[in-house]
């Protein structure tokens, strides 16, 4: 029987283990208000234990999955080209800034080569509209005291004279990477890319 | 409240959980109203292509409804593929997508969407209207005003009233421009 119900989980032992010891602190006789200040504080205990455990267990396990940092590119504006920026950059989220849009712009669909100096335009369903350019990792980023998207927002990336547009909106999300992440698949659209024919489309010139 | 009053709370505590379980309990029991009957009322599958295509582009992004941990799953030309092979902007929607995206719906809420098909409750009995509309949290926020183009053209396929002009107008709605460059 125990096995079938033995306690899964830290929440679940600290529970207990505070019961155990509510139990043992419990004054044998008192009065009854003795008693209940005794188990509210318990209460109390418990729930801040369990309010500190309870992270996003789903958002740390994603972060995890990034692995970590390239230990050639020090964290900072060109780190973790084509990641899912957001991530850690939103709110509560263990990066010490936040974005409201951010993403990886790169050359070709091969995603080898960054493209830097891409003006990405964002446009929301209210018709505002913002610039940010990209760096020389292909990064770029918006910060939410500059602009954050009504949703839903589309995307335009214009470099010299090329232009390319997102083919569908973002009714929520502000990293590229959750999208386009990877390679294309059934649910990925790819990485996001400024040239589609080399031949007639110029990329900007790579940083020096 | 002296010692025996608080023990008799305590003990009003524990017997208060089974009860409330039995309250949960009876919410659910209607199930077995419909169970294997066989009718139940579904909106029609013969124009539900233009629904679906109008819902793709509003719901089915990959960042919504686009995903395969959503109840409401859709797949299609521009988010989330059937085939392993398929890859969104590929190809267009096949048949096999929308039978996968009409079972999805359909299998929602069963007995409240075949009520809202007989006309027995109002559409926004159901969380595919209630939520889009706002009346219940979204995490997509508000995506359709209450008469227009996408709730016109999904309402209208729920009730028997299919609206292919509605339809039609949501996947004609183009993107904003941004302003000319340089």
């Amino acid at each position: 029987m125990w096995r079938l119900y033995r306690p899964r989980g830290i929440v679940t032992r600290a529970w207990g283990v505070l019961a155990a010891v509510r139990v043992l602190a419990m004054p044998k006789t008192g009065s009854c208000a003795a008693r209940a200040s005794v188990t509210a504080a318990f209460l109390v205990v418990g729930c801040g234990l369990a309010t500190a455990g309870c992270g996003d267990a789903l958002r740390d396990q994603a972060v995890a999955a990034l692995g970590p940092e390239d230990p050639r590119v020090p964290p900072g504006p060109l780190h973790r080209s084509g990641q899912p920026c957001l991530l850690c950059h939103q709110q509560g989220g263990s990066a010490p800034s936040t974005f409201s849009v951010a993403g990886t712009v790169f050359v070709d669909a091969t995603a080898k080569s960054p493209a830097p100096g891409v003006s990405v335009i964002v446009i929301d369903r209210a018709g505002a509209a913002f610039t940010a350019t990209t760096n020389c990792a292909g990064n770029f980023y918006v910060r939410p005291d500059s602009f954050i998207p009504s949703y839903p927002m589309w995307v335009t990336l214009r470099a010299g004279s090329v232009q390319r547009d997102m083919d569908s909106a973002s009714y929520r999300e502000g990293s590229c990477a959750a999208c386009h992440a990877g390679a294309r698949g059934p649910a990925s659209a790819g990485p996001v890319y400024l040239i589609n024919d080399p031949k007639v489309e110029v990329p900007p010139p790579p940083c020096r | 409240m002296g010692p025996r009053n608080f023990a008799s709370f305590e003990s009003l505590t524990w017997l208060g959980l089974p009860l409330v379980l039995l309250g949960c309990q009876n919410d659910v029991s209607t199930l077995d109203d419909n169970q294997g009957n066989g009718r139940l009322a579904v909106p029609a599958r013969n124009v539900f292509p233009s629904v679906a295509d109008a819902m793709q582009l509003h719901c089915g992004t990959l960042d919504c409804h686009g995903q395969v941990g959503r109840n409401m799953r859709l797949y299609g030309q521009f988010g989330l593929r059937l085939d392993p092979k398929g890859d969104p902007l590929g190809q267009v929607t096949s048949t096999a997508e929308y039978d996968a995206c009409y079972a999805s719906i359909v299998a929602l809420e069963p007995e409240a969407m075949s009520q809202v098909v007989q006309r027995a409750a109002p559409p926004d009995t159901l969380a595919m209207v209630r939520k889009p509309r706002g009346i219940e949290e979204h995490k997509g926020g508000q995506v359709v005003v209450e008469g227009d183009a996408l709730d016109r053209c999904m309402v209208g396929w729920l009730v028997g009233q299919f609206d292919a002009n509605s339809c039609t107008a949501v996947v004609q709605t183009p993107r904003p421009e941004p302003d000319a460059g340089p």
